[in-house]
Formats: C-alpha cells, structure tokens, sequence
C-alpha cells in the first residue's frame, strides 16, 4: 500500500516538476530589454522544474523507502479540525466581523468539539460542564490574545 | 581583545531590569512552548517574531534567543516524564530520561538536563564568539560561486539528515527553493508565478509559511490523533550535581563539540546535534550497556549536544546568512525584518550586533538555569492541559502571527495553504525542515547563480575550480551520491 502511495507521490512531483520546467521555459527571457542571456529570470525555476522532475521518477521507480510519515487516523478528527480552522481563518476572518468575537466562538466549538472527543482520555464531567467551561476559556483566551496584540505589542488584528 | 570590549558593551546593555524581565519572561515562554508536545521551537520564534516587530532589533532578538534556548530545553521535561519529547530535539534525551522517571528518578533526570543544557549552551555560547569573526572573514572572500554551493549544500544537507528519507527530503528542499521564486525576481523585478494576482506579486512571506508548515500542519498532525491519559510520575530532587560534571567532563566537552559542529552545518539542526553527541558518548563510554536503560552519561551527552547546537547553528546564520538549523532560519529572517543584514559583512558594518548576539545567549543560557533550577512544579501543571485546550488557542495565535507582520489577509491564507500541504506531506513522511531551508536560502540560491554565470559569461568552470567552490561543490555531490545504494556499497567496498 505504501509502495503504491509512493509512487503515486512520485508520479504527483513528476507532474508538478514538468509543470514548473514548461512555465519557466515560456517565462519572458526580457529580450527587449537587452538583459544578459545568463540572468533570465527563469534559470533556477527551469532548474528546480528538472530537479522535481528527476527525483520524483526516482521516487516512482524506487517504490517504498524508510518511512516516517505517520500511519493515517482519525479521518473524522482531522476533517473537523481542517473545517473549523479553515472556516475560522478564511471564512470569517476579514469580513466585518470583530477579531475577539470570531476568535471565541472558533475556539469554543473547537475546544467542545475536541473536549467532547477525548473525554475517554481527559475523564470530563458531562456535556453542560465541558460547555460551561468550554466558553469560559474561549472568551478568556481571546480577550487576552486582543489585549496583547493590540494594547501591549501594538500589532493589528485581522 | 576588541572582541572582549564589545562583549563587555554588549552585556553592560542588557543589564537593565527591562531586558532582565524580557529575558526571564521570554525564556519562561519557551520552556512551556518546549514542553508542549507538537509546538516547536521554530513555531514559537516565528510566533514571537510577529510579537516583537515594533521593538528594536537588539530587545527582539534577545526575546527570540530565549524563546529558541528556552523550547529547546524545555522540551526534554516531556520526554522525561511523558515519553513524549517536547520538540524533536530532545528525542534523544528521552531515551534515559524517561527510563530515569519510571525508576523513580524523574527529578534526577531533569537535573542532568539542566546540567547538560546549560553546559552545552555555554560551550556554544564560548564557540559562537569566537568561530563567528572567523568565519566571517574568510566568508569576506566568497563570491557569488561559493554562497550558491553553500546555499544548495544547506538544502541538501537538511533533506538528507533532518527526515530518513533524503530522497523526499531533497523533493521539499527544491519545493521550499521553488516558492521562495514566487514574486518578483531580485535581479530585474520580473514577476514570476504570480499568475496576474498582485498578492503574489511581493512574494510568499516567509513567517506565513513557516507558521504554516510548523504550526497548522502540527495541530493537525496533533489533533487527528486520540488524546491518550498522561501518567506524570512523582519527582524527585531536581538539584543538578556537581559530582556528574566531574565525573562525565570528557563526555560535557565532547558532546559540546559535536553540538557546535552539526550546528554550524547548513541546515542540520539541534536534533542531529543531540543523536550525534549521544551516538559518541555511547561510543566511548565504559557503561554503554546502560544506555537506553536509564544512563545518566547518555542523558548528560544528547542535552548538551542539543543546546550546544543553538549557538552552533546561529554562528552560519550571522556569518555566511546560511543558517543551521530551522529556528535559525526565522532568527535570522527576523533580524532581516528588524533592518539587520546577515551574511559576511555584518562584522565589517556591524560587529557590535554580533556581540549582542553572544551576550543575548549567554543571558538565555543563565535565564535557562534559573527555571531549570526553579518552577518545576509549576511547569509540570502545563503537561496536564488537555491539547484541546491548547491547539486551538495556538491555532488562533497562528492566525493572528500570519496576519500581523505585513497586515495582509492574503498572509493567513498562505499559511493556511501550506499548513494543509506539509500536513499531507508529513504523512507520507517529507520532512518540512528542508521545505523551510528552501525558502529563507531560495533568494541567496537564485541570485548567486545567476550573478555567477554573468560574471564567468555562462562559463560552469568557476563553480568547480575556485578552491573554496570546488570543495563545497564535491561535499554536495557526495552528500547526493552518499544516498545512493549501489555508491554506498562502493564506498562500504573502498573502506
């Protein structure tokens, strides 16, 4: 299955290095500007295209190394993480809304959510407590984040 | 003797209780970003880094440096009492140190880590200021020639030693070179795959990023796995002792050595400096057999080579503008946003901020052994915060740090679009450190070999045959061929 997933890794960077290689053929060598033919701005790209093509056909050839990546679980808890910090980040942030209210609502459903998921390992009280502590932390977590930024580094939020 | 006046400078200018409480405040939030498993030390400086950005560059690196000597040391309280090492670093150390806690001897185990770490961090500290104008004089003969090997040398370096795949090691090393090309180009302002977007036009921000493939990629890593109940055992006498540094000094000098060396690699990193030094120890040590049950040798040899190495991988940082490690590279990249240049002029235009940077670790190291000594009760509630607690308020401060530096929505999503890929990647085992190196050395990498092959008119000779150049260049071809089985066995025949 590894084999398989590797080369199929392979073939991706095989891709994307042609990609990149074609891109950066057809990137402007400024001609008209009388630049030197050795500093066209697609020299490195063109050569990183190659590279990427090289090493992922090695890696599509080769099939399974040593691997260290982490054997994939717990599907349902990453797609609810990705969906809540996706949707936090780039749905909610930016558009009119305050950056304190956005923050505590994101951090109470994702530390419920998460709570909720792990109270087999955390031993937590029922539902209403977790809630109740839940929106406690989130509201404090965000107004001293806030603070911070705003008041003490001088740094925007978004 | 100059050297010896501007360190006196530099420490006189740090002495004020302004820089004491940031010191002491800085380093305390390091050990608890250490001690937190899945927050790295790059993570916190690139965090600290958008925190510090309206103080002056000395306040903000001496923040940076106590965060970055702070995590790493903290990170070994995790491996000893959970198992869990805090940051990759200190995997080493957890071998002993958590054998140690489950005989009893937790409290004796974090006294060798503080023993170590402090030990390690003052013999890089003693390395950084005297290697640093060194090495930046002979770097004053370098030419665009020998910075593209050195550059190319640190990505390929970091892909082979930081995962155990060089292979896709180097495959994110080239993906890191290729998005630090995005934007315009630094010879003739040229857009490149910026696909008509004017946000992708100035480029994708480094901090974004790193913040990306550190921390959103690790909350997810974190996160997609079931939390499982921490058993914290009693502790012990924390008190480090006299008696192990009289009994292991050639074990202290010799990790401290091997630490300032893998850290002065391109690209290599505090976690090879700590397998290195514990590998050696094990070595030439008479109690070998009690490595990996519990040996207080070994513990002592992976703390002080992992601390040995942040001062080891901030000497290239400041000298070449090639730095050794992952959290290296935000130091330096921060100290590019604070208006300072690294890179071999720095002594030339600025030696006292070279100074500064050695007083800077020298106050870490001392603040190090002040929490090391203190708090450990303290510190240990910290391990007892659910992750679902913490990642998400991490997950928040990771917005807010894409976001502030430049003030651009465009930034979050940039951060967001890398976490979601290293994350990915992560699981199919690319190493994000060589990613990382790609990015900060992309820019160094491009114009080098582009200025290079205008100087000798496309000629290749001079990338081979200038001494430096040639001896850089066959250290990364054979850093290259070293992967490859049949030329190991060569090599394995040969020997």
């Amino acid at each position: 299955m590894r084999a398989g997933s590797d080369r199929r890794i392979g073939a991706g960077w095989c891709a994307l290095g042609t990609a990149v290689l074609a891109a950066s053929w057809r990137m402007d060598r400024l001609e008209g500007l009388h630049v030197n033919p050795w500093s066209v701005p697609g020299l490195l790209p063109g050569l990183l295209g190659a590279l990427m093509m090289l090493f992922g056909a090695a890696l599509f050839l080769r099939g399974p190394g040593v691997h260290d990546g982490k054997k994939a679980s717990g599907t349902g808890r990453t797609w609810l993480a990705l969906v809540l910090c996706v949707g936090f980040a780039a749905g909610l942030l930016g558009h009119g809304l305050p950056f304190w209210l956005t923050a505590a609502g994101f951090m109470f459903v994702a530390i419920l959510s998460f709570r909720w998921l792990d109270r087999d390992a955390e031993a937590a009280g029922s539902l209403g407590r977790l809630a109740f502590e839940s929106a406690a932390i989130a509201i404090a977590a965000s107004i001293a984040i806030s603070l911070l930024f705003q008041e003490v580094f001088l740094v925007r939020l978004p | 003797m100059e050297g010896l006046g501007l360190l006196a400078h530099s420490l006189a200018g740090l002495a004020g209780p302004l820089h004491i409480a940031y010191a002491l405040g800085a380093t305390l939030v390091g050990i608890v970003i250490g001690i937190l498993p899945g927050l790295s030390a790059t993570l916190g400086i690139a965090l600290m880094t958008t925190l510090t950005v309206k103080m002056s560059p000395t306040d903000a690196i001496l923040v940076l440096v106590c965060v970055y000597v702070g995590a790493i040391y903290g990170g070994s309280r995790t491996g000893i009492l959970l198992n869990i090492p805090g940051t990759a670093a200190n995997a080493a150390a957890t071998l002993d140190g958590h054998e140690l806690a489950k005989q009893g001897r937790a409290g004796r185990a974090m006294g060798i880590a503080t023993t170590g770490s402090f030990a390690g961090s003052l013999f890089g500290v003693l390395c950084l200021a005297m290697l640093t104008p060194l090495l930046s004089e002979v770097a004053l003969k370098f030419q665009a020639y020998e910075f593209f090997w050195l550059a190319l040398l640190g990505v390929l370096m970091s892909g082979s030693l930081t995962g155990n795949d060089a292979l896709k090691g180097w495959l994110m090393g080239f993906l890191g070179l290729l998005t630090a090309q995005v934007g315009l180009d630094g010879i003739h302002a040229h857009e490149r795959f910026t696909f008509g977007s004017s946000d992708l036009t100035g480029g994708i921000a480094l901090i974004p990023a790193l913040v990306g493939a550190f921390g959103f990629a690790e909350i997810l890593m974190v996160i997609s796995e079931p939390a499982k109940k921490a058993a914290i055992n009693a502790v012990d006498s924390i008190l480090p002792r006299l008696g192990d540094v009289l009994k292991y000094w050639k074990t202290i000098l010799r990790s401290g050595a091997i630490g300032v060396f893998i850290g002065i690699l391109p690209g290599v990193g505090e976690d090879m400096g700590a397998w290195s030094s514990y590998a050696a120890a094990k070595r030439f040590s008479p109690e070998r057999d009690q490595f990996g049950k519990g040996s207080i040798e070994g513990m002592l040899a992976a703390e002080t080579g992992d601390n040995a190495a942040i001062p080891g991988a901030i000497i290239p940082a400041l000298a070449l503008a090639v730095p050794g490690s992952a959290p290296a590279a935000v130091l330096m990249a921060a100290m590019i946003i604070h208006g300072v240049q690294p890179g071999p002029m720095l002594m030339v235009n600025q030696p006292q901020f070279v100074y500064d940077v050695v007083a800077i670790t020298l106050v870490a190291t001392l603040c190090m052994l002040v929490f090391g000594l203190m708090m450990v009760r303290p510190l240990m509630w910290v391990l007892r915060v659910p992750r679902a607690i913490i990642m998400p308020i991490v997950f928040v401060l990771c917005t807010v740090g894409a976001y502030a530096i430049a003030s651009r929505v465009f930034d979050i999503w940039v951060m967001l679009a890398v976490g979601v890929v290293c994350f990915l990647l992560r699981r199919q085992g690319f190493p994000v450190a060589p990613f990382v190196l790609g990015i900060v050395l992309g820019d160094i990498i491009d114009k080098s070999l582009r200025r290079g092959l205008v100087l000798s008119d496309g000629d290749l000779a001079p990338f081979f045959t200038r001494p430096i150049a040639g001896v850089l260049a066959a250290v990364a071809i054979l850093t290259v061929l070293a992967q490859v089985p049949s030329v190991r066995r060569m090599f394995a025949r040969m020997a």
